[in-house]
């Protein structure tokens, strides 16, 4: 006998979308009456053109205790999925089955009233979420504290700066304790330090052995909070697996999307790039680094001069500024300079302290008087975010333009270290 | 998928306790539904601390930032009562059966006050609360109830200026009042009715945001609340103002002085009205509280009709409640 906290039976989800001659999403009452009056003559092929297939025989299963997170484009169907999960909206066709008890969070502070004070909106906010009269009146302490509005308790909210009220209703989303949590994009709130604080929270949800759904854009939260991944794509289950992989397979999908760079051989006058491609651990070939990850550069050129004097010369730019990041050069190599004829390099960047950004290279041919050659952005790179356990920040652009790998210890009267030393290790689990 | 049977030996151990405290919580089905279903008592039952809420915060919501408050509850009834005073009472002389009209048309107001804002409240519920319908699961039947249940307690609170009022005219309070829950009720399960019929009906066709005041309009004059529907039409046969309201009254009248055209008319018009689910309520709640006959034919009426009404509206409502977050 199979357990499961969540089943998903072929679900298929359609939604009527309006043509300018029959909008069906507003119909006014003339319009419905008119069509109820012309229906008998109207063919059913043209109620099925008017069908919109937001989900398609979605089906997997969730173990009790598992945290999956949903990752998907726009559109993909994900915030449906949800919807039909949290019960606000039925499927067209299939079944789902949820075993325990349900807590959805689609969206921060559902509920709230403007004109209620901090203290009422808790209430009524947790009494919307599921909570019962006397599990609020056991938490609310821990709510206020978590939310730290306690001044402003008996404010009405619409004089909250947006930042308090999102606080708020996010503590008192935080205390709601179901045994399946269903949760979508709640993490795009606040400021860093406060979002820092929810994914603490939530991670303690993650490891508290409850059921997780989790829809994001994300990737490095979905990363750091799931252990298994489902891939969305135009309202199908593309793929469901290890969170790593989903993350994999998502990133390809938007490869494919993306409008390459550079399109290969790229000849210049002086030569012609046969291959250009990052690779990582994960990827065999991808425009993304996880940030603190080692990645390896792969390039076959073709040199037409005759010269025997050449180098390649690699420059990295930070593509929202053009500010030169770093550069490789072959200057150093054992080998020596370049003559005419095929070659093909691996680079391997072991170390890599880029801080999460986009940024693109571009390839010159350096002779004896300078430059002899340059090709310009000849493939784009991404260094994507990942949540490091312990970290207070998130790293971001704003930290400037590379990591600095340090511990930090005291050395004033205090004995015991200001920090205990980051724990970078432990990024999967 | 073959369909597991469910045992409680094949949940893990942290649900089995779930399933002692929550047996109805533990398995939830969504699946598609097309069929008609009627209101499930249960799951109102379990969400009723949410319902309370709701009322709660519809009641808090309303007078916030208001001068006067929850005066205003008294307020309402209380105007409408002298305007209909002074142009029915001293200029069109209604018959009030020997009680002074104030107090009379007062004891009209306050149950058609209430259901006539109860009703209005709940049309507009649904569609007002569309950030929450889009976001989370509830019995969406709390919305329109609550807009009902804010509607009661106001109704408590204007009661007390009917009771002031006796005082001052020195209208002795009937023995009656014993039976004044039942109209009460009545109404309370009318407005539900009504109320969820409308909510439902706005939220695809927002036509009903400009037909409501009308309607409600409209079935002021249609139900006894500012005359008496057994003297009106006896003694002013030709009345001017409220010649149609008139028509509408619900008792059987003899002779007419028109054409048997009118009569006929008069007819079809008075069975219509006879169905007003509000005719017997408010009569009988005047007659509970004032004394007076108890008119129990037109209870039974409006009985029959209200529950033919509720019935209907929430059948419709459940009908179309699943797809609320789709056509809001």
């Amino acid at each position: 006998m199979t357990t499961f906290a969540i089943q998903a039976n072929h679900i298929s989800k359609s939604f009527r979308i309006g043509t300018p001659a029959t909008n069906a999403s507003y119909r006014t009452l003339r319009e419905s009456l008119s069509r109820a009056f012309f229906a008998p003559f109207q063919s059913k092929s043209s109620k099925i053109a008017e069908e919109f297939w937001a989900l398609t025989d979605v089906h997997f299963k969730i173990e009790p205790g598992e945290v999956v997170g949903i990752i998907g484009h726009n559109g993909a169907g994900k915030s449906t999925l949800l919807k039909i999960f949290s019960g606000v909206t039925p499927p067209t066709a299939g079944r789902v089955e949820l075993r325990g008890r349900t807590g959805s969070l689609l969206e921060v502070g559902t509920g709230f009233h403007p004109e209620l004070t901090g203290r009422e909106n808790i209430y009524l906010n947790g009494s919307i979420l599921g909570m019962s009269r006397r599990e609020i009146q056991s938490r609310f302490d821990a709510i206020v504290d978590f939310s730290e509005v306690e001044q402003f308790l008996d404010t009405p909210v619409k004089r909250y700066s947006s930042g308090m009220r999102v606080r708020l209703a996010f503590s008192v989303a935080a205390f709601l304790e179901p045994e399946i949590l269903i949760i979508d994009e709640v993490l795009a709130v606040g400021d860093a330090a406060f979002q820092q604080k929810c994914l603490g929270m939530m991670g303690e949800v993650a490891l508290s052995g409850r059921t997780v759904l989790f829809v994001s854009h994300n990737l490095a939260t979905v990363k750091a909070l799931c252990h298994r991944g489902i891939l969305l794509e135009k309202g199908q289950v593309q793929f469901d697996g290890d969170v790593s992989d989903t993350i994999v397979q998502y990133r390809k999908s938007i490869n494919e999307c993306a409008v390459p760079a550079c399109v290969f051989p790229t000849e210049t006058e002086h030569c012609s790039v046969r291959q250009f491609t990052i690779s990582t651990q994960a990827e065999p070939q991808t425009r993304h680094v996880e940030f603190r990850s080692p990645f390896q550069l792969h390039i076959t050129v073709d040199l037409k001069q005759e010269s025997r004097n050449l180098h390649l010369l690699l420059i990295l730019w930070r593509s929202s500024d053009r500010l030169r990041v770093a550069s490789l050069t072959t200057r150093e190599m054992p080998h020596g300079p370049f003559g005419k004829g095929n070659h093909q390099l691996e680079i391997d960047v072991h170390a890599n302290s880029l801080i999460p950004d986009e940024y693109y290279w571009s390839l010159s041919i350096v002779g004896h008087n300078g430059i002899v050659t340059q090709v310009e952005n000849i493939h784009s790179m991404e260094v994507t975010a990942s949540i490091i356990p312990g970290a207070t920040h998130p790293f971001t652009k704003a930290h400037g333009v590379c990591h600095l790998e340090a511990s930090i210890n005291s050395l004033s009267l205090s004995e015991k270290p200001l920090h205990q030393e980051l724990d970078y290790g432990a990024i999967n689990r | 998928m073959p369909e597991l049977p469910f045992t409680v030996e094949s949940i893990p151990e942290e649900f089995q306790e779930a399933l002692v405290a929550e047996p109805a919580d533990l398995c939830v089905v969504y699946e598609p539904r097309n069929g008609w279903e009627f209101i499930n008592a249960r799951e109102i039952w379990r969400y009723r601390e949410l319902l309370g809420f709701f009322v709660w915060k519809d009641i808090k919501v309303r007078y916030k930032q208001t001068f006067l408050g929850v005066a205003w509850a008294i307020l309402q009834p209380f105007m409408m009562m002298i305007v209909f005073s002074i142009f029915l009472g001293r200029f069109l002389h209604i018959n009030s059966n020997e009680i002074p009209y104030p107090v009379f048309v007062y004891a009209g107001l306050l149950p058609w006050h209430f259901f006539s804002a109860a009703i209005s409240n709940a049309s507009n519920s649904i569609v007002g609360a569309q950030n929450v319908i889009t976001k989370i699961y509830f019995p969406r039947l709390l919305i329109p109830f609550s807009a009902v249940g804010a509607a009661v307690v106001d109704f408590f609170i204007a009661m007390t200026m009917l009771l002031f009022l006796m005082l001052w005219y020195q209208v002795p309070l009937s023995s009656q009042v014993v039976l004044l829950p039942i109209p009460i009720l009545l109404s309370a399960v009318a407005a539900a009715g009504v109320g969820s019929l409308l909510a439902a009906l706005t939220v695809s066709y927002r036509d009903f945001r400009f037909l409501i005041p009308f309607l409600v309009q409209v079935w002021l004059f249609a139900t006894p609340a500012v005359y008496m529907s057994e003297n009106v039409l006896l003694e002013e046969p030709s009345g001017n103002q409220s010649k149609n309201q008139s028509t509408s009254s619900t008792e059987p009248s003899p002779t007419m002085e028109g054409s048997g055209k009118t009569q006929t008319k008069d007819y079809i018009l008075r069975r219509l009205v006879d169905a007003n689910p509000m005719t017997g309520v408010v009569g009988f709640f005047r007659a509970a509280i004032l004394s007076g006959p108890l008119p129990w034919h037109q209870l039974k009426n409006s009985t029959l009709s209200i529950a033919i009404i509720t019935i209907v509206g929430l059948l419709y409502f459940r009908k179309v409640e699943a797809h609320f977050s789709d056509v809001i």
